[in-house]
């Protein structure tokens, strides 16, 4: 058999390529409305990272109906926490990507306008790594535990700081924009990714241990007849 | 050896849940679990397969814990009721994304089965329900599993797809070592198949043992109207009652024989009157 580790990677980007499409929309309208709009859009630059790698922590997680949830990955014959570590893997690194591209995406804008103050380069890796760990970390204990219909009011939560996060941190780089020079503030989110992204082991192992622990919707609400 | 030995399991959901103090499901045989809707069939076999936190008790599958086990898992299959495979992934995907951690995997028998089923590549939420099934099955059935277990296997299936799943089964169980543990509600597929017999009615076992041994135990009892009174009826599990006559199933033959004597006619029950008339009067 193969490197097992491969072979869950492999596993994991034939199921996010799967329903790519959709997400490839989103990746499109985000970055269309950036270059439209230039630096006052930079939200949507900001916050992509995040909603890519959400896609593809809960999307990928979410097979056929709620009651079903994780029972492929429960049952492969690999140690579930080889399984979901690989998804964690995943959301690096289309984190990664999507900061990456953001990157291509921040110069492309200052071509089309010039007159913007520009974004740091280091500043939007920082954001888009953070926002990505944010999704990896913090939901993947929860989706791992109730399932993305039990667990959507705090997903929901989440991703809501998410959005306030992203729009803040491009507020905050119109305001101290210097001109593409590297201060102290550019470096911040960049070490915070790093210290977020050291936590990925304890968040899987938190995962691990309360993988399906919450039950879903109709454990809760069963079909047993009185 | 039991393929499957279960301990005081309690699933409890609130007021509600399935309890089996014991149960072994032997192997090399072929175990039908029987009930009605909502009777905890779903809940037991995912029990076994450990997709479900237990509140109390401990399961055993194949001399070992499932949960703890990721080669054990190797040697399970599980055909649910719809697939559990991501929906947006064609069905060549599903197999790429699976196929290659069982070692035992056999890519000319899923090859074979494809094409024998019909099963089209597209994708698990573009199939029919009879497709999903069949791909659920393949999957399961391509690992050569020691234990398949399956939740209404054949549950949407036209007859010939069907009559061609339980030829696949017949000869899994050529083997002599395989096991089987199924659910369903089509109770022709028992009588022709299955060895042993587990009944569940509102989350308890009602009956367990070999199948003949099983329907032995009971009785339906046909009669006229008037030999159903309320000191009679007590007898019955469960009875159906008509103008002209009485049908109820009895776990007591010769009590009943001995109430209502040559009057009321005694045969011995099939699965699907098991079932009906386990759960009370209708």
């Amino acid at each position: 058999m193969k490197n097992i580790s491969a072979l869950l990677l492999r596993r994991e980007w034939t199921r996010y390529h799967s329903f790519g499409g959709s997400w490839l929309f989103i990746w499109g309208i985000y970055l269309v409305i950036f270059l439209l709009t230039g630096q006052s859009g930079s939200f949507f630059l900001v916050f992509l990272p995040m909603i890519m790698s959400y896609g593809a922590l809960v999307t990928a997680s979410q097979a056929g109906e709620a009651v079903l949830a994780g029972t492929e990955d429960f049952l492969l014959p690999v140690p579930l926490r080889r399984v979901i570590w690989a998804r964690y893997q995943l959301v690096f690194l289309i984190g990664l990507a999507s900061s990456l591209l953001c990157i291509i995406m921040l110069f492309l804008g200052r071509l089309l306008h010039p007159s913007d103050s520009f974004y740091s380069p280091v500043f939007l890796f920082g954001m888009g790594m953070l926002t990505a760990g944010a999704s990896a970390v913090f939901v993947g204990p929860i989706i791992f535990r109730w399932e993305f219909g039990r667990s959507r009011v705090l997903n929901t939560l989440i991703i809501g700081l998410g959005a306030a996060v992203g729009a803040g941190s491009s507020a905050l780089v119109i305001i101290a924009s210097n001109g593409g020079g590297l201060g102290m503030l550019d470096l911040v989110p960049l070490l915070g990714a790093v210290l977020l992204w050291a936590l990925a082991p304890a968040s899987c192992a938190l995962a691990e241990k309360n993988y399906r622990k919450g039950g879903v919707t109709h454990e809760k609400k069963p079909i047993i007849l009185p | 050896m039991n393929a499957v030995s279960i301990r005081d399991l309690r699933k409890e959901y609130g007021d509600f849940g399935v309890r089996v103090p014991e149960l072994d499901l032997p192997k090399g045989y072929v175990t039908g679990l029987v009930g009605r809707n909502g009777s905890g069939k779903t809940t037991l076999l995912r029990a076994v397969l450990g997709l479900i936190p237990l509140s109390a008790g401990r399961v055993t599958v194949l001399g070992g814990d499932l949960a703890a086990d990721p080669e054990l898992r190797a040697q399970v299959g599980f055909v649910s009721e719809t697939p559990y495979y991501l929906p947006s992934l064609t069905v060549s995907q599903v197999r790429d994304a699976v196929a290659p951690f069982y070692p035992r995997w056999d890519e000319e028998l899923y090859r074979r089965l494809r094409e024998e089923l019909e099963l089209p590549d597209r994708r698990v939420k573009e199939l029919s329900k009879g497709q999903g099934k069949i791909l659920s099955f393949i999957m399961a059935y391509a690992t050569r599993p020691r234990l398949l277990i399956l939740d209404e296997p054949t549950a949407n299936l036209d007859p010939a797809v069907r009559h061609a799943l339980m030829g696949c089964l017949r000869r899994y169980m050529e083997d002599g070592e395989n096991t089987l543990l199924f659910s369903t509600h089509i109770t022709e597929d028992l009588e022709g198949l299955c060895d042993y017999l587990v009944g569940l009615d509102r989350g308890r076992i009602s009956f367990s043992g070999e199948k003949d041994a099983v329907l032995e135990r009971y009785a339906i009892v046909q009669g006229p109207a008037d030999l159903l009174t309320p000191e009679t009826a007590g007898v019955f599990l469960g009875v159906e009652r008509s103008a002209v006559g009485f049908t109820g199933l009895t776990a007591d033959p010769a009590e009943a024989r001995a109430l209502f004597g040559e009057e009321a006619r005694l045969r011995r029950p099939t699965i699907e009157e098991l079932i009906i008339y386990q759960g009370g009067d209708l």
